[in-house]
Formats: structure tokens, C-alpha cells, sequence
């Protein structure tokens, strides 16, 4: 299924012409931890049948989160109806609940704080009614763990073997995370963060191929792509996915829910739009080897760079 | 082989070692008798949980055993309330663990060498081992070895 963004709403994330891991989030100014895009549909539908295909891969949850799962659909339902007012709409007669899914066209009643009373998990329902992936991290021990997680387009990273972990457990793949002392700092940030002023992010990687699903446990199946980049097909085949990441602290359980809607766009599109270009041209050429390997890029990197620098000396740019 | 790592400056120490393990302890008993520190060496003429109780808060335990007696020495320990700041484990020998296949999720049991490649038990993906570990499921993780 293509799976692409437009070029005036997508979410370049690149800054100078320099790039290496950080903490670069920032408050989020416009607080909902989710957008609707024109690709709703298709991404419910492709997310939908992820979940009903593979349960295990795309969501696990631990026992004693369901009280902070209802915390996140209740938020998440205020942000769709406060901001998609005419897309979805929320009846509360006491603890009895109507919600309307508009573009679905789905109803559902249920009982809040009643499990019995929805399909599925309350993270596992709420997920199936927005694009972002939602990760629950629950704070103790002056630590976050992952306790709690629906996840159908991971960037190559399994839920099931990550459940349960704390943050620096998560992040020990990440070369140099550790031995630069990001793993502390992001966590201190995070462990700070207030309810009521929520923070965003963008990560990147390129992707060989349009899928959103690129999960760990497929890797043997889309990874094959990265062998078959070419110049001649980069500028289609190649994809730069962006993650849109925020976070939000929920006053109740004192947990962050962790919200991450993933776009693609091809390299061709991309690069059509010249300063984009040129900046990531150098950005990639200065790229060290450890994110370089840790990102995946290994295999195809230098036939993007040949790509985007073809690109830029026909427009003499180079 | 694992080393002991001599961490100075506490109260007391505490060592807890079969006779292989007292070997591979014996370079951090040196140190912390030039530190002039107190230390203790467990004798099995107690049950070590006894031993372990009696002991006060500021105390350093260094525990040094066969893989196989390792986690279950780490338990007892926990149990008795040495968080992992205060004690290390040095474990040698033939040392099983699990590795979770990245592809189905299954587990298989292996004996950990450095830059390992298995197949998984289950659907025999060719698996290399990582030190990614997850201690909900006590098992490494495996990646897809080869594209």
C-alpha cells in the first residue's frame, strides 16, 4: 500500500547541516497528541488488520496499567472531539459513554472504567481509532517502563521483547547513547516532564521501500530492500520516515503516554524541493559510521548521495 | 572470563565464593586488604542466608559462582535486600541463556559464546545474539543474522 506525504505538510525534521542523537524536543504548542491526515482510511485499515493478523507483535499491555490505559482514552477522546469536532463526538451520561467515530462511521457504547465493556483493551481500542502508534510508560522507582504499548509501524523494534523494560534498558541498542550520557539525561528530562505541558520531537530514518510497518519481526522480509537500491530507483524506491513523536504526562497514574505518528516521503518528492536537498545531501555525507550502521543506512547510503547529488548538480547546485 | 571490580571507599566487604570463584575474587580481596577495609569471607559452616542477614547497611558483597548457581545465589541476596548498587556477580563456566527470535518470538537455549549465530529452535531463522536483554523474559535478543 503507498504510504507517502505530501510535500507541504510533511514534517521535515533536519536543522544546519550537522546531525547526531539528541535531546532535541521541544513544548508543544498546539497540545494534542494526535492528527488526522488524509491518509486516515488507509492507515486504520492497514493498522486494523496488523492487529487482527499479528496481536501479539503490534499489542501487549501489562496487569496493572489498565487504570492508566482508561486515563489515555479519555484524553485521547478529548483531543479528537476538541479538535475533529465534526469528525468524532463523545456522549457522557455519568460513567456511560457514546463515542462516534464520524469517518468510520462506528459507534461505541461502554461503561468508563468498565473493561467488560469495550471490544478490547482500552489503549488497544482507543488505538484503533487514531494514525499514531501509543506507548505507555509508568514512572516508579525514579524510573519509566514500558509496560503498555500498541505499535504497528515500528521503526524495526519489537514490543513484545521491549515490554516491560525501563528507558535505559530500551535504549542500550543505540551506539554511544550510554557512553555520552544521553540515556541519563533524556531520562532525567523525561521524569520532569509536567502534566499539562506536553513536548514533541522528530526522529528520522530512510527506509528502502514505502512500507510503515517495519517491524523487527519482519526485518527478514522489507530489510531485503536495502540491497536493491540503485541510482536509477532511489528517487522512488528510497523513503524518508519521520517520526512525529510527543509526549504527555497523565496527572493520574503519573505515567507518559508517548505518541508517535510516522510519515514517509519519497526521495524523488523530496527532493524536488531544492534547500531540503541540498541540506540532507550534506547532512548524510557527514553522517558518522555508528548512526550511519545503527540507522540502517549502511547498504544504500552512498547510492542516495550519488541520487540527491545528481539532483543538485542538474540544477547547479553542486 | 568476567573480573571482579574493585569498587574503594565502603564500609565493609563481603566475599561469597566457591573455590573457583575465590580464585577469580582473590585480586579484589587484595585490594581491599591495602585498603586496610574490613572484609568478611562466608564459610559454609553457616547457611548463607543467615550469613547475609546479620550484615549492616554499607556493606559490599561480591558473590562469584558457576552460571548455572548464579541466579538463584541473586535471588537469595535480593532477598535478603542487596540492591545491585551494592553487589556484584561474577559468574564462570558454561553459561545457558535464552535468545528471543526477532521473527516468531520463540526462545532457544543456547550456551553464550562471543558473536554467536544460532537458529532459532522454532522457526530456524538464522539468529545472531545480541546483548539486548530483557529481564521480563530472562533471554538475549536475536536478530535476523544474514539479509
Amino acid at each position: 500500500m503507498q504510504q507517502t506525504d505530501d510535500l507541504e505538510t510533511f514534517p521535515y525534521p533536519f536543522k544546519g547541516e550537522v546531525y547526531r542523537y539528541s535531546n532535541n524536543s521541544a513544548p508543544l504548542d498546539f497540545p494534542s497528541s494526535i492528527e488526522i491526515t488524509p491518509s486516515y482510511i488507509n492507515e486504520m485499515n492497514l493498522k486494523r488488520g496488523l492487529l487482527n493478523q499479528h496481536p501479539e507483535r503490534c499489542y501487549q499491555s501489562l496487569s496493572h496499567t489498565l487504570r492508566g490505559q482508561w486515563e489515555i482514552l479519555e484524553m485521547i477522546m478529548g483531543h479528537l472531539t476538541s479538535h475533529y469536532p465534526d469528525q468524532f463526538s463523545l456522549d457522557k451520561q455519568n460513567d456511560e459513554w457514546t463515542f462516534h467515530n464520524k469517518i468510520l462511521q462506528e459507534k461505541q457504547y461502554f461503561i468508563f472504567g468498565d473493561e467488560t465493556t469495550l471490544p478490547c483493551e482500552p489503549l488497544d481500542f482507543i488505538g484503533r481509532h487514531v494514525q499514531e502508534d501509543l506507548i505507555f510508560m509508568m514512572q516508579r522507582d525514579g524510573d519509566l517502563f514500558l509496560d503498555a504499548g500498541q505499535l504497528c509501524f515500528p521503526a524495526n523494534w519489537s514490543l513484545a521483547f521491549d515490554l516491560g523494560m525501563s528507558f535505559r534498558e530500551i535504549h542500550h541498542p543505540i551506539p554511544g547513547f550510554k557512553e555520552e550520557g544521553l540515556d541519563e539525561r533524556i531520562l532525567q528530562f523525561l521524569l520532569q516532564l509536567e502534566a499539562g505541558n506536553p513536548w514533541w520531537r522528530k526522529n528520522w530514518s530512510l527506509m528502502a521501500g514505502n512500507r510503515l510497518d517495519t517491524s523487527l519481526e519482519t526485518f527478514d522480509v522489507w530489510g531485503k530492500g536495502r540491497k536493491g537500491v540503485t541510482l536509477n530507483n532511489a528517487g522512488e524506491f528510497v523513503h524518508l520516515r519521520v517520526e512525529v513523536q510527543k509526549l504527555f504526562r497523565l496527572p493520574r497514574s503519573g505515567g507518559i503516554l508517548f505518541t508517535i505518528h510516522t510519515h514517509l516521503i519519497s526521495l524523488e518528492k523530496l527532493a524536488s524541493k531544492a534547500e531540503w536537498a541540498e541540506q540532507f545531501y550534506h547532512i548524510l555525507c557527514e553522517l558518522p559510521d555508528n548512526i550511519v550502521d545503527y540507522k540502517g543506512l549502511s547498504l544504500f547510503k552512498n547510492q542516495v548521495i550519488e541520487y540527491l547529488k545528481g539532483r543538485l548538480e542538474s540544477r547547479g547546485v553542486l | 572470563m568476567q573480573k571482579a571490580l574493585f569498587v574503594s571507599g565502603k564500609r565493609k566487604y563481603l566475599f561469597c565464593a566457591d573455590q573457583n570463584g575465590m580464585e577469580i575474587l582473590q585480586p579484589v580481596i587484595d585490594l581491599a586488604v591495602a585498603e586496610k577495609a574490613p572484609y568478611e569471607i562466608y564459610s559454609e559452616a553457616q547457611p548463607l542466608i543467615e550469613w547475609l542477614k546479620k550484615q549492616k547497611m554499607g556493606c559490599y558483597l561480591y558473590v562469584a559462582a558457576e552460571w548455572a548457581k548464579l541466579d538463584s545465589l541473586k535471588n537469595l541476596t535480593e532477598e535478603v535486600g542487596f540492591s545491585e548498587e551494592e553487589a556484584q556477580y561474577i559468574g564462570y563456566g558454561e553459561r545457558w541463556v535464552k535468545v528471543f527470535c526477532c521473527r516468531c518470538h520463540g526462545i532457544t537455549e543456547v550456551i553464550l559464546q562471543e558473536k554467536q549465530e544460532i537458529a532459532c529452535s522454532e522457526c530456524d531463522l538464522l539468529l545472531e545474539v545480541s546483548n539486548h536483554y530483557s529481564r521480563l523474559k530472562n533471554a538475549y535478543l536475536g536478530y535476523v543474522a544474514k539479509l
